[in-house]
């Protein structure tokens, strides 16, 4: 089985500084004190515009945020401190949900919008090649069946193991790796491209 | 396979998801707190419901609650009990006749026993006389008979040869009369009424002695049906009181939800209130490292109230003018102090375009943005100095994060001293913590204790 914390990926590495809200805050926040979960909210604001926007694929997620962070709020007297996952793999879960249910709602022929932001004005070139990657990275994931997207973005760029998954998308840990397998398996074809010349640059 | 990890072969940070625009935090903490202000209205309603029901019940139990007739008449062809008037139960054995209504009782003939709660007046006219009593327990016989010698020992009744009331009283005391002539007669006694007028009847007592000691209650068919009419009685009593005691429980109940829903409706106290804080309120705030403020909108030109704020306000039309200017020098000392920091921090062009508003949070974002551990030093510093147990410094700081949050926890009271200059300190202080003015609020949650 593939150690998903086992990476050291620059994104693993910044996230390795950021560290997940002190128990203390947390336990306000269980008790649903309104400061300590202002403090959450702001701890945790990018990591949930980050799942709904990729697995959503949308830019204006504010809404979605929004009703993530008050579902967090009426669920936290039921966090447990002691066995429940790291709050990050928690609200990442209340938030793929939503995601998920978003995009069921709307129908599955609603287009995704592109999800890279327009480059204004001269960039450098590396700037350039970042955002044609991301480009490219949005509208492959953008192929995906939305079940798939989910588990690809939790697994790849939220750091959720195959079981944290399974848990967030609601079906079996066998399901969740499939979906994750056959992500990865269409990415790497779609995105080619753009693993390659790295490979070469490796060797 | 397992194709495996793709960022290993690909930045996938190069996706760039959207970021939290500015304020989103606020926003969902103003939901926050609608949610919270929702589910306290919603426990007032359950707890009055958890009340009006039983209420409810209960008068419905009251309603339902068997009530005696008003008005009726009744020829006892066998004897029966049942609820006569108000407040009377009675058992008229067979052949007797009575009609009554409301308190007022005509007995023609027969033998009935009365059960009568405290009360107004209840009167039982007969042929020979009346009986009028307050609550008590007594029977009367009416007829032409001549008492037997059960009726003489059991001390309760009377006889006559012609018409005659005999009036034997259990409880209590009654007043027999006839025209003009009345006795009173009480527990234990008798009285007759006839033709020769009212009296006591002087060998009842010897009649109701030789009962005690030689005829058993439960060989009396009238003491056995006062037996058990005592025991209705007192039920009833019983059950009457304690809906009683139950209703006046719930009405108290109720009183007390109404008064909290009252409370409720005449809306919770002003959130701008737990902005208003006292060098306690900071010490409580700097043990958490927590900054709470309240700041006047900015505007160049300053604020003016519609006429409905100004109404709220209670302040005369001449006196937008005071407010506006206020407003405006509100404006004019934030941003002396905040744009060189946001210039500095940023450039003057971007300072200029963010204005005093946005200004300080980009400079504090920008800040401590990865750095919650200075963030957080900061804001306990800032919360101590507003205490007074950490000096404040004589001259601006050197940190622009210190010098935003001492600004923005400083804005309101200079805005009030300003107002209070020209309206008087009570008005001004009413002033910038009312609901009407243009301001926000901000609290910046701190790490807990130390």
């Amino acid at each position: 089985m593939t150690n998903e914390r086992a990476s050291s990926s620059p994104r693993q590495a910044r996230a390795a500084g950021d560290a997940e809200l002190d128990r203390a805050t947390l336990a306000r926040c269980k008790s649903q004190d309104p400061l300590a979960f202002r403090l959450f909210v702001g701890r945790y604001e990018r990591t949930v515009f980050a799942v709904l926007g990729r697995i959503s694929g949308r830019r204006d997620v504010e809404d979605l945020a929004q009703e993530t962070f008050l579902r967090a709020y009426a669920a936290f007297p039921q966090f447990d401190l002691d066995h429940a996952s790291r709050p990050s793999t928690w609200i990442v879960t209340i938030a793929a949900r939503l995601a998920l249910n978003e995009r069921s709602r709307q129908g599955r022929s609603t287009p995704l919008e592109d999800a890279a932001e327009p480059v204004h004005g001269v960039t450098p070139e590396t700037e350039r090649a970042r955002a044609e990657l991301g480009d490219a990275i949005a509208s492959a994931a953008a192929s995906l069946p939305p079940d798939q997207r989910a588990a690809f973005v939790l697994a790849e760029l939220h750091d959720l193991s195959t079981a944290e998954i399974a848990s967030a998308l609601g079906v079996p840990e066998n399901t969740a790796k499939t979906r994750l397998h056959r992500a990865r398996e269409k990415l790497r074809q779609l995105l080619a491209a753009w693993i390659a010349p790295n490979d070469e640059e490796e060797g | 396979m397992d194709p495996g990890p793709l960022r290993d072969d690909l930045n996938l940070e190069a996706w760039e998801p959207p970021a939290p625009p500015q304020g989103f935090a606020e926003r969902v903490m103003v939901r926050v707190e609608a949610t919270r202000r929702a589910s306290r209205r919603a426990r007032i309603v359950r707890r009055s419901a958890a009340v009006m029901i039983p209420l409810a019940a209960a008068a419905a139990a009251l309603l339902a609650w068997p009530k005696p007739v008003s008005h009726g008449d009744v020829s006892a062809e066998e004897r029966r009990t049942f609820a006569l008037g108000s407040r009377a139960t009675v058992v008229a054995e067979a052949g007797s006749h009575l009609g009554w209504h409301g308190d007022e009782v005509t007995q023609d003939r027969g033998d009935v026993f009365y059960r009568v709660e405290p009360g107004a007046r209840f009167r039982v006219h007969t042929p020979a006389g009346d009986v009028e009593v307050r609550g008590t327990c007594f029977r009367v016989k009416v007829g032409v008979e001549p008492m037997n010698q059960r009726d003489m020992k059991s001390g309760a009744v009377g006889a006559a040869l012609s018409a005659m009331a005999f009036v034997g009283v259990y409880e209590g005391k009654v007043a027999v009369s006839r025209g003009a002539e009345s006795v009173e007669v009480g527990a234990g006694e008798a009285a007759r009424a006839d033709a020769q007028g009212v009296r006591r009847e002087s060998d009842v007592d010897g009649a109701k002695r030789a009962f005690d000691t030689r005829t058993a209650p439960e060989d009396d068919p009238m003491l056995r049906a006062n037996a058990n009419l005592a025991a209705s009685v007192k039920e009833y009593k019983k059950r009457l009181e304690s809906i009683e005691a139950e209703r006046r429980r719930l009405e108290e109940r109720l009183e007390l939800a109404n008064a909290q829903l009252g409370a409720t409706d005449a809306g919770p106290p002003s959130p701008n209130k737990a902005y208003d804080l006292s060098n306690e309120d900071w010490n409580e705030l700097a043990k958490e490292g927590t900054v709470k403020f309240r700041m006047p909108c900015s505007n160049e030109k300053g604020w003016v109230p519609s006429t409905a704020q100004r109404d709220n306000l209670g302040l005369a039309p001449d006196d937008v003018e005071v407010l506006r200017d206020a407003y405006a020098r509100s404006y004019a000392r934030v941003w002396a102090d905040i744009r060189p920091i946001c210039a500095e921090v940023l450039s003057p062009e971007v300072a200029d375009k963010l204005g005093p508003t946005n200004c300080p949070n980009a400079i504090v974002s920008i800040l401590t943005s990865s750095d919650w551990a200075r963030l957080s030093k900061t804001m306990r510093d800032v919360a101590e100095m507003r205490a007074g147990t950490q000096p404040l410094p004589a001259q601006p700081p050197a940190d622009p994060v210190t010098r935003v949050f001492l600004r923005w926890t400083a804005e309101m009271g200079l805005l009030e001293q300003d107002l209070a200059a020209q309206l008087g300190p009570e008005q001004a202080h009413r002033i910038v913590y009312s609901d009407s003015i243009c301001a926000w609020n901000s609290t910046w949650p701190g790490s807990g204790a130390k």
